[in-house]
């Protein structure tokens, strides 16, 4: 059980400043208009924060853009809404000041980079989903298919409305370990410089029972890599100790959707 | 339960028979590794894009008919232990032609009613990375399990029963006991 509320706590609060400015391309005025700036946590979705934004420069733009899909740009990279924003902005932070500066777009959506995204329930299935399928990995699906639609409901309103306590009163059962010591396997996303993805079933205990660390995780994904140990990891914008429990991480640091959300950032 | 539905081992054996057949059938799937030591079958058909003619048909040009490009990749989810087909339907030029429309393309069971959402959506390819539709994993292991293990091949016998949605063609000759 996640246990180290202070910690969680700490996590959750986690925000960012970030200076909104429209493609200069796509300005239907005379005017340069404002950036916008907001502080938005680091565990929310960018569709979730943004209507603001939208707002700001939807007056802006030509009449008839008022009804596009908008998406956000880093330095000509498309940002992928489904990852947590925390996680956007530590793959790309090593070239980042902060406020961090996003590009607001209007026109030509990156069809073969970025999924649509025209509704917050979007979102919604997408962030359910990731949670079963953490869930799977963590105890084979029992937890979230026991729950009831309103635990659903209220994982999801609390990730929306930014409520501790409401989104913890639920996800205290998620990180339950079952019969046995530990989760079945831990959820992780682990993204490799080369813009891999890495998957792989990692189990927080060893045979002989003594608890693995990240160091042990780093060495499962990387065999025989003696510089696997080397690498520099980073989460929720810090880089936890390679000594860390893997338990205790995915107990502790993992986003809402339950999966732990390491990058390489240096190798 | 504590069976798992389908190992990365079988879901590898069962590939291999169902490459093996198309082989033989010429009907163009083929297998990617990857470099992180997983892989995926996959295989692209031409359609036209109203619906009910059969592939063979899609060369004779039709008025307000067009002919869309379906790219279909079998993955093996670790998670949920059980394959998982993802799927992108293009135009000729290669864009894709959005989810509302490929929805539109679809063959759901009458039951499905109109809750498409619950089983197909947009998510991320998670070898390419890429923006691909999928069908949700939910409920394949149910499928798989229910079928007896060992018979026959599981990866065939899920792909006959999501085939019809995604009007992915499928030989009556994969039913077949292999024999070699």
């Amino acid at each position: 059980m996640a246990t180290d509320r202070e910690v969680l706590r700490e996590i959750w609060e986690g925000k960012l400043p970030i200076c909104f400015r429209l493609d200069p391309d796509e300005v239907n005025d005379l005017q340069e208009p404002e950036p916008l700036y907001l502080m938005v946590p680091r565990l929310s979705y960018f569709p979730l924060v943004v209507d603001k934004v939208r707002k700001h420069f939807l007056k802006l733009i030509s009449e008839e853009k008022q009804d596009n899909e908008m998406w956000l740009e880093h330095n000509g990279i498309a940002l992928k809404w489904h990852y947590p924003i925390g996680v956007l902005f530590d793959m790309y932070k090593e070239d980042v000041q902060l406020p961090w500066a996003v590009t607001v777009h209007f026109e030509k959506f990156p069809e073969n980079e970025l999924l649509h995204c025209k509704t917050r329930e979007v979102v919604e299935s997408h962030f359910m989903a990731c949670l079963k399928e953490a869930d799977a990995l963590k105890h084979k699906n029992q937890v979230v298919s026991n729950m009831q639609r309103k635990d659903h409901n209220q994982l999801w309103l609390g990730l929306q409305n930014d409520k501790f306590d409401q989104f913890w009163a639920v996800n205290r059962r998620l990180m339950e370990q079952g019969s046995e010591e530990g989760f079945k396997y831990i959820p992780f996303r682990l993204y490799h410089k080369d813009d891999s993805l890495i998957q792989k079933l990692v189990k927080p205990m060893r045979d002989n029972g003594e608890r693995k660390t990240l160091e042990d995780l780093l060495s499962e994904i990387f065999p025989g890599d003696e510089k696997a140990s080397e690498l520099q990891i980073v989460t929720h914008g810090i880089e936890p100790p390679k000594d860390t429990p893997l338990q205790w991480m995915s107990e502790h640091l993992s986003y809402p959707d339950n999966f732990l959300h390491l990058l390489v950032t240096k190798s | 339960m504590e069976s798992s539905p389908l190992s990365w081992d079988e879901f590898l054996a069962s590939s291999k028979e169902l490459l093996c057949i198309s082989q033989r059938l010429n009907d163009g799937w083929n297998w990617s590794d990857t470099q992180d030591g997983w892989g995926y079958l996959h295989k692209t058909e031409l359609k036209s894009s109203s619906g009910n003619e059969s592939a063979d048909d899609v060369t004779a040009e039709q008025p307000g008919k067009t002919i869309l490009v379906w790219e279909y990749h079998i993955l093996y989810s670790p998670a949920y232990s059980c394959p998982v087909l993802y799927f992108n339907v293009r135009d000729q030029d290669g864009k894709f032609i959005g989810l509302d429309s490929t929805i539109g393309q679809l063959r759901f069971p009458a039951k499905t009613g109109r809750n498409y959402l619950s089983v197909v959506s947009q998510s991320e390819h998670p070898i390419l990375r890429k923006p691909f539709c999928y069908l949700h994993p939910c409920h394949t292991s149910d499928l798989i399990i229910a079928a007896e293990k060992g018979r026959t091949n599981l990866l065939i016998g899920w792909l006959s029963c999501v085939a019809p949605i995604v009007r992915l063609e499928l030989s009556l000759e994969y039913a077949k006991p292999n024999e070699t």
